[in-house]
């Protein structure tokens, strides 16, 4: 074949909705006809033409699959596509998590559940356990429940006015599965939501002295890791790798995220 | 190992002559302070204008295969805050700090004496200001606004890839006391989606930066050396050692890099500046004044 004159890979790609699925009132998913090879916990920029672009998780890669909250101008145009239209979309960016130990605690907060069907489905492939924690203000806020059901997983559900589960927060559930733990050290955290959750998840993870991946969110401008707008400081835990000085006051989302690792 | 250090002029000592170019990480404290312990002898700040702007939508850049187009819309949060950041950069890098750069942006003539006024409360290193792309007149004001306005403080004419008449423009600032000059800023382009029928860019255009910018940046520092005696801080597209080995061959003094951080990432100033000390010593070069310029001697 042809060599290709210089690699465009880096630019948006047309990609065609196959299937539209409903998560909940405000949530639904976009499953495409194409695939795009990436890991969990990467994320994706989504350009509706004249409209402008948006950082997604990757929900699934092979068809791309991304989940959508009507939340905003973006989100509330995407709300509208139906099987055939099509939309343009680049990536994967930053890193994503990275399968660790035996088992798998997953936490997400609202819609910062989307990447961790993928991740639930690739960490089972590669035999390890896995504990769900999906926590929302409000059970109409949960997403991809029925999703987990399916999957030979423990799911736990908290809400905080306890329309649906537990009631209170996803760190009670956590906490009490990381006591049972038989090696703390052969088990990780995996945590997408708010930064305050994030916050919070990481402080108890540390009273433990359990690994933790945290996936954090922040507005997004290049996502080339050049304007700063997504730089974000790191909690007090985290230990600065010696070859990123200067990373732990100015750690950016895009590029050296979204995932933070301990292990 | 060849002798690195640079002395741009009688107050200015670099360690290396490697420094962050402006437009990157420079509207936030704590990415100039990690670029400084990254390895940058000297970090710049984004252009920064009376007021604050605040930028543009997204997308607002992209990787397009052979360089970057990026159109932020001039985000930057006006000269006050920006006198506050440098402090506050200061502070924060404490034993780290390197010497900082303050790139500023205005319209007119009027408005780049206010604004080396008040960046000057903030005591920058060099003050880098934007020139225009023609009229050797307006050249002549603006760089002798500046001049007048910054007290002791050096100045920088940063001049443009798309300058009419490059050497003479560099001669104007020199004659009208610039210390320095910076070159190139980048060009403007365009991406369009053939399959959307639309320019990619929410602002339509943007400005055309890595790989793709290299040798139009030589060309331009080339002719800006063979008219100027003061140093050229040269950036456009440097992404290796050899990359800035040829920028200091065409005639820069030190070398910026940005685009870089995206490619290599803020690992991206000692990579390339160990890179360039392999060319160095393997070719026999001595110390930094045996390569500037060498392609005109």
């Amino acid at each position: 074949m042809e060599k290709p004159l210089f690699n465009e890979g880096k630019k948006s790609r047309v990609f065609t909705v196959d299937k539209v699925k409903i998560e909940n009132e405000k949530t639904h998913s976009l499953i495409m006809k194409e695939s795009m090879q990436s890991e969990p916990g990467q994320f994706i920029l989504v350009w509706i033409p004249g409209m402008g672009e948006k950082p997604f998780s990757v929900a699934a890669s092979d068809p791309l699959m991304i989940t959508i909250a009507d939340v905003g101008k973006i989100s509330g145009q995407i709300d509208r596509y139906q099987p055939g239209d099509r939309l343009w979309i680049r990536g994967p960016f930053g890193q994503g998590y990275k399968p660790y130990g035996e088992n798998a605690l997953l936490v997400g907060g609202g819609y910062g559940a989307s990447p961790l069907l993928f991740l639930a489905e690739t960490l089972l492939k590669k035999d390890i356990n896995v504990h769900v924690f999906l926590g929302a203000r409000s059970s109409d806020l949960l997403i991809l429940v029925d999703e987990f059901e399916k999957l030979p997983v423990t799911l736990h559900i908290t809400t905080n006015d306890g329309t649906r589960g537990i009631q209170g927060f996803v760190t009670v559930p956590l906490e009490e599965t990381i006591q049972n733990l038989a090696d703390i050290q052969n088990a990780c955290v995996y945590a997408c939501g708010p930064k305050k959750m994030l916050f919070g998840i990481d402080a108890l993870c540390e009273r433990y002295g359990i690994p933790r991946q945290l996936s954090w969110e922040a507005i997004m401008r290049c996502g080339m890791g050049l304007c700063g707008n997504c730089k974000i400081e790191m909690p007090d835990t985290w230990k600065e790798p010696a070859d990123k000085p200067g990373s732990k006051k100015a750690w950016l989302v895009c590029k050296d995220g979204p995932t933070s690792f301990t292990k | 190992m060849p002798d690195f250090s640079c002395r741009l002029s009688d107050q200015i000592q670099l360690k290396t002559p490697i420094i962050l170019a402006s437009g990157v990480s420079g509207n936030s404290d704590s990415l100039l302070v990690r670029a400084a312990k990254s390895g940058a002898a000297a970090v710049t700040t984004k252009s920064c204008t009376l007021k604050y702007r605040p930028g543009t939508d997204n997308p607002a850049s992209s990787d397009w295969g052979c360089g970057l187009i990026t159109n932020l819309g001039m985000t930057n949060p006006g000269v006050d805050s920006m006198v506050y950041l440098i402090n506050a950069y200061r502070q924060k890098a404490a034993d780290s700090v390197v010497p900082v750069i303050a790139n500023i942006y205005a319209d007119n003539v009027e408005e780049f004496a206010d604004l080396t006024a008040k960046i000057k409360l903030a005591q920058p290193d060099i003050v880098e200001f934007v020139l225009p792309d023609h009229d050797q007149g307006l050249i002549a004001e603006i760089t002798a606004a500046v001049r007048a306005n910054a007290g002791t403080i050096p100045i920088s004419a940063k001049i443009s890839a798309t300058c009419v008449a490059i050497g003479k423009t560099a001669r104007t600032a020199q004659d009208k006391g610039a210390n320095f000059i910076t070159a190139v800023n980048p060009i403007p382009g365009m991406l369009i989606d053939a399959f959307a029928a639309k320019p990619f860019l929410s602002l339509q255009s943007g400005w055309i930066t890595g790989p793709s910018l290299k040798p139009i940046a030589l060309k331009c520092i080339s002719d800006i050396y063979k008219e100027v005696s003061i140093p050229i801080i040269g950036m456009g597209g440097v992404s290796s050692g050899l990359d800035m080995a040829e920028m200091m061959l065409a005639g820069a003094s030190i070398v910026g890099i940005g685009s870089a951080i995206y490619y290599r990432g803020y690992e991206a100033f000692t990579k390339i500046l160990e890179e360039f000390e392999t060319f160095m010593n393997t070719e026999g070069y001595n110390n930094l004044a045996e390569i500037c310029g060498k392609i005109w001697r």
